[in-house]
């Protein structure tokens, strides 16, 4: 593989104690979190890159993924600018506070959107859930996270409207950090949107959700970047009691992308549904990681994960079902899909389950074929184009997930699907 | 459910199998491993030169590489290399009839419940005791066709053009850790060589057994299937128990060229103290087909992935495996096919039951390489827990770099089922019984592969492993 934007200084060298101390973002933060920050550091520099014999590491160099020069202090005015719209907004920024999108529903009923940096630990959890011994990626953001937030939904509220929260990926290294707390019973929906970005931008993001007793959360997080970024993202969730998480991804742009999503389904009665998909073009590399971790009875989980892979593209998925001792009457279910459309097209999948309880329901599948030309000849017996038959066809293999997604966002979303298809070998 | 009324997996296995003849033997080298050890084996066997250069090279391989990094890293851990005595021989030289055989080593047989239905039904007997094979015979049939069924040790002696053509072709020293120390040391284990077109229509059976406190066993096969041949080879073992832990890592190679046809079956039942860590792979030619049926009791650990390189067009490979882990015990085993060739196809159907804190694992690869175009896969695994704190763990691997493939995996696990229970009770079964029929019933795609007096053979063990009363 040849690298276009090598970190071959090392990405140690790189991100120093010296830069962490400086304050590199000036984000007047407080001594707990600055404390935090240093023994991410630590952990960072004794852990070494992964090699291809490291699990989830198997297919993707993290050389390719880490930032080879610290951040920017002062970002471009520009991606300051705030489109219309009347949802709320939020955007992730470096080295300043997040931008809030004034009014809308949320500000309405008390969603409070705190900058990382000025948050107790104890309030905002940070590191709870994705704590820097968790991996390289993990570590480099838990030291060096240069936007941070936190949204905290009160108990009891329930939102209409999707929450957005924009995170730019603008030039050189980017290190975003997301937490959401959502109270009892509270329901909301939010998109997260990566976008945008210059060639040779690199992302190291991380999200903890924790959802209390009763929440029900939609998270839609959708990677759109321009070609020429990369970067990792690594999210978890933590459900308590009857708590319910939905998670859509769409991978739909970027050089080399790596993502690791999970949710630890702590409290009985809790669900977590999880679909995903990507569209593979060019010589893009996906790998994608999903895991649900069952610590509690009666708990349910449910995967779906769907690629479409054109090109000299490459797509990785691991996923992983845990159903811990002692979880009886507990379902989880997988299933990874892959749909080849080129020759020249990589598909690298493995599925596990790890069971330790015997009271349990839980299957997985997995499949990779082409388009059934029979499908496309009905098609093109209809009238259509090759092209377009081949369109409607992927469409109608993402279709499950596209219906999902708030319409807010699904028409960006089918555009982005659209064009990219239309760039694709007939 | 009423776990106190079941017993533990091989509870009684003392009484069933737990016997051992006091160690006697002609020739036992010191424990542990070093060039010396190995010198003594070849000189020993008075093996030509390229073997002996071939045995030490992979020794340097063994002492450079480390010990794998992934799966139960904690278990492989356990193996004590030094303390492991790498070849022992109980007698001098080859038996020529059954009534040269020692009578002690007889009656071994005897209580293993083997040699009656060997003599009525079996045609070629490789019996090995020891590090070494005592006792063969080959029906004059088989000679008169052309096959070659010896021993290992004679294979190199008496075909050494053969032997020296094909050996370590398909698992080479360097092919990882285990196999490196098996070829350094390797000692019985059979030679097959079937000539074009001939096709043996009985099975070749051997028996396998280890008797010597700390004794490793690494017995070597290697079967070839020339052009348009067929040959069912068929491995069984059973091991007394003995305190201290002991080494099991053979090397299985075998060659199907064009159009040939190898069905290699067994049934292993090591005694729960054995670490069974072995490598078996297959080469399958233009239009061959290659089948493992692997059955998988006993043993502490056993590591076990046979595969299929299907290199030729329109090769087909299947395994089809079960996996009994009682208590203490983790079966990580599964299955690899590897489609280098167009038009190939395979199938792998693992069934696996853990019973107790038993943990069985499922790893598999399927491999579809750049211009293996049209190949057809399918994996199926089905995981049965019978009690709350039994594990089951699936790691399956699909590496796809072709478009017009079909490439599927589908995997289950569940526990018994209390409707199935409870219908059979309610017909007059007792709860042991009944989960004892569901089990068997889990299993029959496997068994009925099996020759009809291993069939009956596994159920026995089944009925042994899932409690005392029963069978």
């Amino acid at each position: 593989m040849v690298e276009t934007n090598a970190a071959a200084p090392g990405v140690k060298d790189i991100f120093r104690r010296e830069i962490l101390e400086e304050g590199a973002c000036r984000l007047d933060e407080l001594q707990a979190v600055r404390a935090l920050r240093r023994r991410a550091l630590e952990i960072f520099s004794a852990t070494p890159l992964p090699g291809d014999a490291a699990h989830l590491w198997r297919y993707t160099r993290p050389e390719r993924l880490l930032p080879g020069a610290p951040p920017e202090r002062n970002p471009k005015p520009e991606e300051e600018r705030l489109p219309t719209g009347a949802e709320p907004f939020l955007r992730v920024l470096p080295c300043r506070p997040p931008l809030v999108h004034p009014g809308g529903e949320a500000a309405e009923k008390g969603v409070r959107v705190l900058p990382l940096a000025h948050v107790p630990p104890t309030r905002s959890r940070l590191g709870g859930l994705v704590p820097p011994e968790m991996g390289i990626m993990e570590a480099l953001n838990g030291a060096f996270w240069n936007s941070g937030l936190l949204l905290e939904i009160p108990p009891g509220v329930v939102l209409e409207e999707p929450i957005r929260i924009q995170v730019p990926a603008g030039r050189g290294a980017r290190l975003p950090r997301i937490a959401v707390r959502a109270g009892r019973d509270s329901r909301a929906t939010v998109v997260e949107e990566h976008s945008g970005g210059k060639a040779g931008a690199k992302v190291v993001s991380v999200t903890e959700l924790f959802l209390e007793e009763g929440a029900s959360l939609s998270w839609f997080l959708f990677q759109t970047w321009e070609k020429g970024v990369s970067g990792h993202l690594t999210q978890r969730a933590s459900l308590e009691k009857e708590a319910g998480l939905f998670t859509l991804f769409a991978t739909l742009g970027g050089d080399c992308f790596k993502a690791d999503l999970g949710a630890f389904l702590s409290g009985k009665g809790a669900r977590s549904d999880l679909a995903g998909f990507t569209l593979g073009e060019g010589r893009t590399h996906v790998d994608h990681h999903t895991e649900h971790r069952h610590l509690a009875g009666g708990t349910r989980s449910d995967m779906d994960i769907r690629a479409v892979l054109a090109g000299e593209s490459r797509a990785v998925y691991t996923g992983l079902i845990r159903i811990e001792e002692g979880c009886p009457d507990t379902e989880a279910f997988q299933e990874a899909r892959t749909l080849l459309l080129s020759r020249k097209a990589r598909s690298e999948t493995i599925p596990e389950l790890e069971i330790l309880t015997d009271d349990v329901r839980c299957s997985h599948g997995a499949a990779a074929s082409p388009v059934p030309e029979e499908e496309i000849f009905y098609l093109e017996s209809r009238g259509l184009s090759r092209r377009e038959a081949l369109r409607l066809y992927v469409g109608g293999f993402f279709r499950a997930s596209l219906d999902r997604i708030p319409p807010s966002s699904r028409e960006t979303v089918e555009r982005i699907l659209k064009e990219r298809i239309e760039r694709t070998e007939p | 459910m009423k776990n106190d009324r079941l017993k533990e997996v091989n509870r009684d296995y003392r009484e069933r199998y737990g016997f051992a003849d006091p160690e006697e033997y002609l020739f036992k080298a010191p424990p542990g491993l070093d060039r010396k050890v190995v010198e003594m084996i070849t000189r020993h066997k008075e093996e030509p030169g390229w073997m002996r250069e071939f045995r030490l090279e992979a020794l340097e391989h063994f002492l450079a590489r480390p010990m794998p990094r992934w799966g139960n890293t904690d278990l492989m851990g356990e193996v004590d290399f030094d303390s492991i005595h790498y070849f022992v021989r109980a007698q001098d030289r080859m038996q020529t009839s059954w009534e040269e055989v020692p009578e002690k080593i007889k009656k071994t047989f005897d209580k293993l419940g083997v040699p009656e239905a060997e003599r009525k039904f079996l045609a070629g007997v490789s019996a090995q005791y020891e590090s070494e094979v005592v006792y063969h015979s080959i029906k004059e049939e088989l000679t008169r066709l052309g096959v070659v069924f010896l021993d290992m040790d004679s294979g190199l002696r008496e075909h050494p053009d053969l032997v020296r053509e094909y050996f370590a072709a398909v698992v080479p020293p360097t092919d990882n850790k285990f196999a490196a120390l098996n070829s350094a040391v390797w000692s019985g284990g059979s030679f097959v060589y079937v000539p074009p077109g001939v096709h043996v229509e009985i099975p070749l059976q051997a028996y396998f057994r280890i008797n010597a406190k700390n004794m490793g066993q690494f017995e070597r096969t290697l079967i070839v299937a020339d052009e348009g041949s067929s040959v069912h080879y068929i491995e069984g073992c059973t091991a007394p128990v003995y305190s201290t832990d002991s080494l099991h890592s053979a090397v299985v190679e075998l060659i199907a060229k064009k159009g040939a046809r190898i069905r290699y079956s067994t049934i292993q039942n090591w005694s729960t103290n054995v670490f069974n860590l072995v490598t078996k792979r297959a080469v399958a030619h233009e239009g061959a087909v290659v089948e493992w049926v692997d059955g998988n009791l006993g043993s502490k650990f056993t590591m076990k992935y046979p595969s299929v390189y299907l290199v030729g067009p329109g090769a087909h490979g299947e395994v089809l495996s079960i996996a009994f882990a009682g208590d203490g015990q983790h079966q990580d085993a599964g299955a690899k096919m590897i489609h280098a060739a167009p038009d190939t196809t395979s199938r792998i159907v693992s069934k696996s039951i853990s019973k107790g804190r038993g943990r069985s694992s499922y790893r598999g690869l399927v491999k579809i390489h750049k211009g293996a175009r049209r190949c057809r896969t399918h994996v199926e695994c089905d995981a049965l827990l019978l009690d709350p704190q039994a594990r089951s763990d699936t790691y399956p691997t699909m590496e796809v770099e072709e478009r017009d493939v079909q490439v599927e995996h589908e995997a289950r696990v569940s526990k018994l089922a209390e409707e199935q229970l409870f219908y059979l009770q309610s017909r007059g079964l007792d709860e042991d019984e009944a989960r004892l029929m569901v089990v068997n019933g889990f299993i029959e795609p496997f068994t009925r592969e099996l020759p009809m007096e291993y069939a009956v053979e596994l159920n026995r063990l089944i009925a042994l492993e899932m409690e005392g009363s029963v069978g």
